[in-house]
């Protein structure tokens, strides 16, 4: 009976001791707590996610993708597109978050203009369901788009399945943009000078902008009237005359050479909104996707 | 053998249940260590941490507080303010419902808002009926009134305050003179009205600036747009009329439409400076009236140590 009662004292301490060094080997409130880090991620407090990230041990092996997948996700949502893609394309097919990293990975290369490797990252990304192979060839075909290949952009067409929802509309726009660029006529900076030349604000007027065209129009117009009044009144030798007469003549260059500058803003402008589009509706078939 | 089983599997689950308990605790100890050494950026995620395993509201409450007292630190008030606001005050203990709030106030003060600085304080007010309580928010109290120009209620909280203060009465009636002194109606900041000021310089162009006390800018915006108009009438008068049209009233323009905005914003500009040092004068005056006043003295002590939260709103 002492035995018993000996062996039942001894057999309970063992287990409270296993208790206690067992939850202390399994959760350091220091370390990796990568609990921890979600919540941060989804409160969206990036910097401080990052912080844990970077300053704690979170490289254990069975750990690695999430904590890439947490890295690449943060950096990605404070707009550090570059090292975001870096951490991101570390994440392995037997991770949750592979076709998630995979997708965004490329879209980021594709923001920073790195298309070659975008193109790279999504031919390898590996699919099961018709719904990710659609998703996979429409954004290759956005990438072929931005590019500016407009062949390989039209064979990879038939290959996108519109019914998913979270990829028509953005399919529509897609193909309603490539219209649009087919349509496209450039306006040449050459013409816009001399019609400038001609009758001032001219040129602003065929570049589109309306309001500077009137705007110069009435300046440099005004300040020729002013001249030509006090030169035919005061002669061309007079202080006025000659004032005026050089701000005319300022004005009149100043317009002419504003009417080229303008031109080839225009044409850098309309590429940067195209390639604004595409981008945006490569963007929201990822988050229509994965973040629901 | 199968008691002893039974009591084996008790103590494990015991332990088990007992750890988020424990842990919770960890954090919020680690987290006061590290804001001790004033590195508030590794403070703040360490006191969201402790949030995170915390269940207890009262303990939760205690840890946005510090969390705002973080991003204080920081230089973040609309993030301290964020942070205080998400705090449910529901059932928490007086002393940390009195920091909560007197930082509320303090945040909205620093940020020029200080209807929603004195909404916050009579908050504190309606709480705490003791009046001796109050005492600690009454500094704060008045540089809102202050910054409002409700001068009546901010020299009678002086009053208050010096009456509360523990001074001797030769020292108080000293004060007394000094504070009437500071609100006279000579010392008093002037408020300039933008709209009066933009009107005026509507009709006499360079009157708006004068009525702000910019005489000499006033004077030359006068001659400017004077002599700009003179040159328009002279070129009329001389038949040069695209010349009187486009440089003389094209430029007259300009400038009677710049004048009138540089009058609005002049004033503006003279009333927060007025405030500025009318509040600069007043804080002096209250930092010697603190210094001097003992009761008063230890009073704010407790308040503003922020490490003297009480015991039982922990344990």
């Amino acid at each position: 009976m002492e035995n018993r009662n000996i062996l039942n004292i001894q057999i309970g301490l063992i287990v409270i001791f296993l208790s206690f060094t067992s939850l202390s080997f399994s959760q350091n409130p220091i370390n990796c707590d990568l609990k921890f880090i979600e919540h941060l991620v989804k409160s969206g407090d990036f910097e401080e996610a990052l912080y844990l990230l970077d300053s704690t041990d979170c490289s254990l092996d069975q750990l690695s993708d999430n904590v890439n997948y947490l890295r690449g996700w943060s950096l990605y949502s404070l707009k550090r597109l570059s090292p975001s893609s870096e951490s991101l394309i570390k994440v392995r097919p037997s991770s949750e978050f592979y076709l998630k990293s995979q997708f965004f990975a490329a879209c980021n290369y594709a923001h920073t203009g790195n298309y070659n490797k975008a193109i790279e990252i999504l031919s390898k990304i590996e699919v099961n369901t018709e719904k990710q192979i659609s998703l996979k060839n429409y954004e290759i075909a956005g990438v072929y788009l931005l590019q500016g290949n407009a062949t390989l952009y039209e064979e990879s067409f038939p290959k996108i399945n519109r019914s998913f929802y979270e990829i028509s509309e953005s399919f529509d726009n897609l193909h309603k943009i490539s219209e649009n660029l087919k349509k496209h006529k450039i306006k040449s900076p050459a013409i816009a000078g001399i019609l400038s030349g001609i009758i001032p604000g001219s040129g602003k007027f065929y570049s589109g902008k309306r309001g500077e065209a009137i705007s110069a129009f009435i300046a440099t117009t005004g300040l020729g009237l002013v001249t030509w009044e006090n030169y035919r009144k005061s002669g061309l030798k007079s202080f006025k005359t000659i004032a005026f007469g050089t701000a005319f003549a300022f004005s009149y260059v100043a317009n002419i050479y504003g009417s080229v500058v303008t031109v080839n803003i225009l044409e850098t402008e309309y590429s940067d909104n195209v390639k604004n589009s595409i981008l945006f509706n490569l963007h929201i078939p990822l988050r229509n996707t994965f973040d629901k | 053998m199968l008691k002893t089983r039974f009591f084996s599997i008790c103590i494990f689950l015991c332990v088990i249940l007992s750890t988020n308990r424990i842990f919770a605790s960890d954090y919020y100890l680690n987290a006061l260590r590290v804001f001790s050494e004033g590195r508030f950026y590794v403070a703040s995620i360490e006191f969201e941490r402790a949030i995170f395993y915390e269940s207890d509201n009262n303990k939760i409450a205690q840890c946005k507080y510090f969390k705002s007292i973080c991003y204080k630190g920081l230089g973040e008030t609309d993030k301290s303010l964020e942070e205080l606001s998400e705090i449910n005050l529901f059932n928490l203990h007086d002393s940390l419902f009195f920091l909560i709030r007197y930082e509320q106030a303090l945040g909205y003060y620093l940020i020029n808002d200080p209807n929603q600085s004195l909404w916050n304080i009579e908050e504190i007010k309606f709480r705490f009926s003791d009046s001796l309580k109050t005492i600690d928010i009454i500094p704060l109290n008045i540089l809102c009134l202050n910054a409002l120009r409700k001068w009546e209620e901010a020299i009678n909280l002086w009053s208050f305050f010096l009456d509360n203060s523990g001074l001797q009465d030769s020292v108080k009636n000293d004060y007394k003179t000094k504070i009437n002194n500071l609100y006279s109606k000579r010392n008093i900041p002037k408020f300039y009205s933008p709209k009066k000021a933009e009107n005026l310089s509507r009709f006499i162009p360079g009157s708006g600036q004068m009525y702000c006390g910019a005489v000499m800018e006033g004077t030359f915006n006068l001659l400017m747009n004077a002599s700009l108009l003179g040159f328009a009438f002279c070129e009329f008068y001389y038949e040069y009329y695209f010349t009187g049209y486009f440089a003389g009233l094209g430029l007259f323009n300009k400038t009677y439409n710049g004048g009138m905005h540089r009058a609005n914003l002049l004033a503006g500009g003279k009333n927060l400076e007025g405030m500025n040092k009318f509040n600069r004068e007043a804080s002096s005056l209250m930092i010697r009236v603190i210094d001097s006043g003992i009761s008063v003295k230890s009073s704010l002590n407790i308040s503003f140590n922020v490490w003297q939260i009480p015991k039982e709103s922990y344990h």
